[in-house]
């Protein structure tokens, strides 16, 4: 008797959501390989940096949730225009920040350490990075979204950069208001 | 990116509908749009009855993240890293003494600095650094004997033998090959705070830059366990720490240079910096229970 090949049709489906869902280290490794190619690339224009930068990462940085992180409460004291002007020049001077490349002598080699899960929907995933004979830890926290895992927070040498953008930002926000900030964010873009 | 704090439940449904229709008709495979039917329905049920479970979200059209729930952004983070406090009382002396050692960085010892990177080999200057960085075993065991942290002590002589012996004197660093053996330094600094000491106050010195009141005692106490330090010659003694000091300021600099480039407020940025990094090496250490058990 021929098998009946519609009995396999539910694994298929399955099938189907299960590769949808990558490993997140191996998706985040594969992003981090990527922006390491943008940044060594000394061909690259700087506009073109920014933008492959922006492609490389989008995937898996989840920007709208980093930004509004990094003002913690203060997120209500902008309305709601100010809160997207906010989004974009905060996502700009990200990306422009690392879109002036480094020199290409000596390119960093990454160690995948560990993905420890910190809660319910929150991963930890751990490198070390190697660069130039020094070793040093930069660790990615994600959390589970609509979009699939999303790096919320990264944090260099133990340092986050979230709560460290938090803090300049607050002390801004104690001496000035939303306007101050949003126009300091305007001239550090357009410097950089 | 519009943002909106609270959306009614028909918007929300409203524009599910939508991302579901663009969905179908853009997705090939009826497996996948299947797979993201089910998934949008499940989060409209929980939604609908109003569930504030791990994450609520609602999607616009552009499958852009709108809302989330309000605690995760503003939710103390999970190890309290990123709110390390510092206090500041002298911060016009230390803004004062963070531009004047920023004019110096720039002026004077980037292009010295630049200058020794380019007559010195990479491999010389790596080279060197791990030679130097090795030389300071005593006193990271010192330390983490003070701390009664036997583990790391133990994991810390265990790298000195290695790269002492494979490693050439230290010249070469063959332990950067197991993770397990990183992420061992410390520094009497450490050892004040596991003692029970707090920061004091945030200090900025003329070059070395960063510190506090109880880091700058610790310091000193460094400087007694630094091998270099009981050399008879003192001309020997000089011209070893300057070829440390220059050998590894490139990339301190550089680091300096990266923070200062993406801060709004460099002093904060690099106030905060220096307080989560401490703060890191201290919790590290309270966490452990042998430590308990001694103190």
């Amino acid at each position: 008797m021929k098998f009946p090949i519609y009995l396999l049709l539910p694994l298929t489906i399955l099938g189907a959501g299960l590769s949808a869902q990558t490993d997140p280290q191996t998706k985040l490794s594969a992003t981090v390989n990527e922006v390491i190619e943008v940044l060594y690339d000394t061909g690259l224009a700087k506009a073109d940096r920014s933008s492959r930068l922006q492609t490389a990462i989008e995937d898996d940085f989840s920007f709208a949730v980093i930004a509004r992180r990094a003002l913690g409460r203060n997120w209500n004291l902008l309305d709601a225009g100010q809160q997207t002007r906010f989004v974009d020049l905060f996502t700009d001077l990200l990306i422009q920040t690392y879109s002036s490349g480094f020199a290409a002598d000596s390119r960093p080699t990454i160690q995948w350490v560990s993905q420890k899960e910190l809660k319910k929907n929150y991963l930890e995933i751990k490198s070390l990075v190697t660069l130039a004979g020094n070793t040093f830890p930069i660790d990615y926290r994600l959390v589970q979204l609509q979009e699939g895992w999303q790096v919320y927070d990264v944090l260099v040498e133990n340092v986050s950069l979230v709560g460290n953008y938090r803090k300049q930002f607050s002390s801004i926000l104690q001496k000035g208001d939303a306007e101050d900030l949003l126009d300091q964010l305007e001239k550090k873009v357009a410097e950089s | 990116m519009t943002t909106a704090h609270h959306f009614s439940l028909a918007t929300a449904l409203a524009t599910l509908a939508l991302t579901l229709s663009a969905c179908t008709t853009t997705d090939p495979d009826p497996f996948v749009a299947a797979n993201h039917t089910m998934r949008l329905s499940l989060i409209s049920v929980e939604e609908a009855e109003g569930d504030t479970g791990e994450i609520d979200y609602v999607v616009d059209a552009n499958q852009e993240l709108v809302t989330l729930d309000d605690s995760f952004f503003e939710e103390e983070f999970d190890d309290d890293v990123a709110l390390v406090e510092i206090s500041d009382p002298i911060e016009p002396f230390n803004r004062a003494m963070f531009a004047f050692n920023d004019w110096t960085y720039r002026r004077i010892l980037r292009p010295v600095s630049r200058g020794y990177a380019q007559i010195m080999p990479n491999p010389m200057e790596e080279g060197i650094d791990n030679f130097f960085s090795n030389l300071l075993f005593p006193s990271r065991l010192v330390n983490h004997t003070l701390q009664a942290d036997f583990v790391r002590a133990g994991r810390e002589t265990q790298r000195f033998i290695y790269d002492s012996t494979a490693g050439l004197l230290g010249f070469m660093k063959p332990s950067a090959d197991f993770p397990e053996l990183q992420g061992t330094g410390t520094d009497t600094g450490v050892t004040l705070a596991v003692w029970g000491l707090d920061h004091g106050f945030y200090v900025v010195w003329p070059i070395l830059g960063p510190s506090s009141l109880r880091d700058s005692v610790g310091r000193v106490g460094d400087g007694f366990l630094n091998p270099t330090f009981y050399m008879q010659s003192n001309e020997a003694k000089i011209g070893l720490n300057l070829v440390s000091f220059l050998n590894s300021s490139d990339e301190l600099l550089e680091g300096y240079f990266v923070l200062k480039d993406a801060s709004l407020d460099p002093y904060i940025g690099m106030r905060d910096a220096y307080a989560q990094r401490r703060e890191q090496g201290e919790v590290s250490k309270r966490d452990q229970t042998l430590f308990r058990v001694f103190f």
